[in-house]
């Protein structure tokens, strides 16, 4: 399983949500958070640190602790978020010749899988199972295609359905 | 006190000759309060504060001074621990306030906090503090819904296979036959529906299905559009 890991603004309302899918792309399990819209005062209290706040302490570990499924990995599309936990990564798009997985640095890694390269930068480094698993999906999928699925998902749970 | 600080600041301007001491010296004063507002969840809190600084190491001399007076626009504090009675702030924080004092940044200073304390008239005020709750979203259709991008890479002899067996068994003009992508590992298992989309595939899933998974091709034919399973993955 994948876990796929995202935290929006959308229109000043704050919402996250945690997708895992299985090796066939297939939900498994998915947890949003409510929005949530800063007042002013605590706009100012917080000052330039009330988006970090928000995204890593009050969202994103909240929904990880609350996942009944562990997976080995949780991607994500925001860099700030791997200060969520350790198995967080960032992942993106990025060049590579090299094919198959190359160690960058530690808890940094490029994966060349499926005709698509990725980035993808964490704390900590990934275990050889782990690694493993992310080949195989991204042989068969586009490894970023759950993060629209995320994003549509927030975007709708922040229109007040 | 004062005196000897303000002997010290002299002497250091005329030896280093770059310092602004002018700007430094009315900092040190005694004890003086700040107001002070303090976000701890799940409270903001507002009060004076005293800050008593009783170490201020300036480049290898050191100068006992007893207060620090800073305005408190100047300050913010990222995090910290409030008591009832008595606010305890990391070092690293306090290093985030001495920052903030841009009057004393100029000088490479080691400060160590000794106390911060509350005075009495500390206020609780009831505000709305930020906090979430976690849904199960399990139901919200989006996460149903798959884009899969054609693949520009694909094993073009056994599309070609296909493609003429399916130009061998139409009977209609071949011109309106149109190739229109290859989309790899598509959870057919899973399929209520598929779609085109622009030149996206889009599946709706099912919330139970089988572990089937296939390579599809599109195609147009007239204004039909055909998919057709060339292998499995």
């Amino acid at each position: 399983m994948i876990g796929y890991l995202s935290v929006k603004n959308i229109r000043g309302k704050f919402v996250g949500g945690v997708l895992v899918v299985n090796e066939k792309a297939i939900p498994v399990e998915f947890k949003y958070t409510e929005p949530v819209v800063p007042t002013e005062l605590q706009r100012i209290i917080y000052g330039k640190v009330l988006e970090k706040y928000l995204s890593i302490e009050l969202i994103a570990k909240i929904l990880l602790s609350k996942l009944e499924n562990k997976p080995g990995v949780i991607l994500t599309d925001s860099v700030d978020l791997i200060e969520a936990g350790d198995n967080v990564f960032y992942v993106s798009k990025t060049t590579s010749s090299q094919e198959g997985i190359t160690k960058v640095d530690e808890g940094e890694y490029v994966l060349n899988v499926g005709g698509i390269a990725y980035r993808l930068i964490g704390n900590s480094p990934l275990s050889d199972e782990v690694l493993e698993e992310l080949r195989d999906f991204g042989e068969s999928f586009n490894m970023l295609e759950p993060f629209q699925r995320l994003s549509s998902a927030l975007d709708y749970i922040c229109s007040g359905h | 006190m004062l005196r000897a600080l303000k002997d010290f600041f002299r002497t250091l301007k005329m030896e280093l000759g770059v310092i602004e001491v002018k700007k430094f010296e009315p900092r040190f004063q005694t004890r003086v309060r700040s107001d002070f507002s303090f976000l701890s969840d799940p409270e903001v809190r507002k009060g004076s504060l005293d800050i008593v600084v009783r170490e201020l190491n300036l480049e290898n001399s050191a100068v006992d001074v007893k207060s620090v007076d800073f305005r408190s626009s100047d300050v913010n504090v990222l995090t910290g621990n409030v008591t009832d009675e008595e606010l305890i702030l990391r070092s690293e924080d306090f290093s985030y306030v001495r920052n903030s004092i841009h009057d004393l940044s100029d000088f490479d200073i080691k400060t160590h906090l000794e106390s911060i304390e509350f005075h009495d008239e500390v206020e609780v005020l009831k505000h709305p503090v930020l906090k979430t709750s976690v849904r199960d979203g399990m139901n919200v259709e989006d996460i149903w819904t798959v884009r899969i991008e054609r693949s520009e890479y694909f094993p073009k002899d056994v599309v070609l296979n296909v493609l003429e067996r399916i130009l061998s068994e139409y009977k209609g003009d071949p011109r309106n036959l149109r190739f229109l992508g290859f989309y790899r590992s598509v959870p057919l298992g899973y399929a209520s529906k598929l779609s085109l989309m622009g030149r996206d595939l889009v599946i709706h899933l099912k919330r139970n299905g089988r572990k089937t998974c296939v390579n599809l091709i599109a195609l147009k034919i007239g204004e039909k559009i055909k998919l057709e399973v060339v292998g499995k993955c």
